[in-house]
């Protein structure tokens, strides 16, 4: 296991690879991905905590906490760090080994999404927004969200009633059966 | 001029308008686009959060096909662009990934501003302009995928950019200052955690409209989407009618070469541009 400086707590969640590791150990706590985040005021964990914690081998804590599933992955952190940390890469890892291990998501709806949405690329190829956006609301029990705003996309032709399919869906289905999302 | 088009999921459903007005722009502007046979959906929001794998070897699949045609690729969908631009650094910096996606790095992989912003286009939009924008005022809206990660995209400034500016400029319109460029929309929570996004979309709205916009303008399709199909909700919160038109860039430069589909690309919008470009003698 890649050395980080301090004991992993459980050691359930997989330490940051060597090169990841480092540059996260460069943190000196100013703050300013933390004071950038969109959602910061929504989190449990804040990124500059997050980062300290993947600093001290705590990931178990990242994994359990909310503010994982709400990262959109902006990249803000990323860009305005002065020591070149983007937390996302930090996270993605962390949100794979969960899904991988089936750990707890806490109910969050955005795994389910985000599951769904390869779902549905796995089965046609591409997005097939009736498809995604019905088996999401199915695994979610949230059949009456955006009932309203979905019919008056579906008259201005947004929605396809039909899969507009890759033609090659072999291959597609290749490149998942070797992943490690199952 | 001649490149692989790759128009991506977005650009087939809830932003047609854009693939509509990206091609027709582009043929007026003497820019020949050949869509890539057979392409799949690059992964998106989704294919990075769950596994590492199909983040890279979805773009893959499109990129060797891209590199054996030879020509360089335009991705207009801002998100496309920046999963095939990662997904291709990755497999070239990777010896193991390169063994399993031969991938040479032979073509550029473009978004839609490096092409509309590239010398000789923007040349041909300030010439071809037969009804400049005069008098429109707009704020240029990039998003985060247009300027971030800022070590895949490399734009020209990642907290200002101006590329989108000088292309509203060339087509004639007021590009006002604003404090919102690369302000993120919420766009990857747009269906999870939709009160999130009301939040984050309302504050780019409102600066919009505190500045004097009479429109936003973007590339992004996540982003046009959350902004346009929002407001109604926003609306419903605030109580405040919000009427704020979010357009795409290509679409303005579309009424600029007077562009006889654009009628056609407004009736998209849940916000209708139309009664303002009227008042503005544009429509």
């Amino acid at each position: 296991m890649p050395q980080t400086g301090y004991a992993t707590s459980s050691g359930k969640v997989t330490a940051p690879q060597a090169d990841l590791a480092s540059v996260i150990n460069q943190c000196y706590q100013c703050g300013k991905c933390s004071a950038g985040c969109p959602v910061a005021t929504e989190m449990d964990l804040m990124p500059h905590q997050m980062v300290r914690l993947a600093v001290l081998g705590d990931l178990d804590r990242i994994a359990a906490s909310k503010s994982i599933w709400l990262c959109l992955t902006c990249h803000t952190c990323g860009a305005r760090c002065p020591n070149g940390i983007d937390v996302p890469a930090l996270l993605d890892p962390i949100r794979h080994q969960i899904l991988r291990d089936k750990m707890d998501t806490k109910g969050s709806p955005v795994p389910i999404f985000h599951k769904t949405f390869m779902d549905t690329i796995k089965t046609f190829g591409r997005v097939y927004e009736l498809f995604l956006i019905g088996m999401y609301k199915l695994r979610t029990k949230k059949y009456f969200d955006d009932m309203e705003l979905g019919m008056q996309m579906f008259k201005k032709g947004k929605l396809h009633l039909l899969p507009q399919k890759t033609g090659s869906l072999s291959e597609v289905k290749q490149v998942f059966k070797k992943s490690g999302l199952k | 001029m001649e490149f692989t088009y790759y128009p991506g999921c977005s650009l087939k459903g809830s932003a047609q308008e854009l693939d509509e007005s990206f091609r027709s722009v582009s043929e007026k502007l003497g820019v020949t686009l050949k869509e890539l046979p057979d392409w799949a959906c690059c992964g998106a929001s989704s294919a990075h959060m769950v596994d590492a794998y199909l983040e890279t070897a979805l773009p893959a699949r499109d990129l060797i096909t891209a590199e054996r045609l030879g020509r360089d690729v335009v991705a207009p969908c801002a998100g496309c662009h920046v999963r095939m631009k990662a997904a291709s650094m990755k497999i070239l910096e990777d010896a193991e990934l390169s063994r399993q996606f031969p991938l040479r790095g032979g073509i550029r992989i473009m978004s839609g501003i490096d092409m509309l912003h590239d010398a000789d286009v923007i040349k041909r939009i300030r010439e071809r302009s037969a009804k400049p924008l005069a008098g429109l005022k707009v704020v240029a809206y990039y998003g985060c995928l247009a300027v971030r990660p800022v070590e895949v995209v490399d734009p020209d400034d990642p907290e200002n950019p101006k590329q989108m500016d000088e292309v509203l400029e060339a087509v004639g319109a007021e590009v006002l200052n604003w404090p919102y460029k690369t302000d993120c929309c919420g766009g990857s929570l747009a269906l999870t955690r939709t009160d999130l996004v009301l939040k984050l979309s309302q504050k780019l709205i409102d600066m919009a409209i505190a500045v004097g916009a009479d429109a936003m303008v973007t590339l992004c399709p996540m982003c046009q989407a959350n902004l346009d199909t929002r407001q109604a909700d926003i609306s419903k919160l605030s109580g405040r009618n919000y009427q704020m038109p979010v357009l795409y860039l290509t679409e303005l430069i579309g009424v600029a070469l007077n562009d006889s589909q654009a009628s056609h690309w407004f009736e998209k919008h849940m916000v209708s541009p139309k009664t303002m470009l009227a008042s503005k003698g544009l429509i």
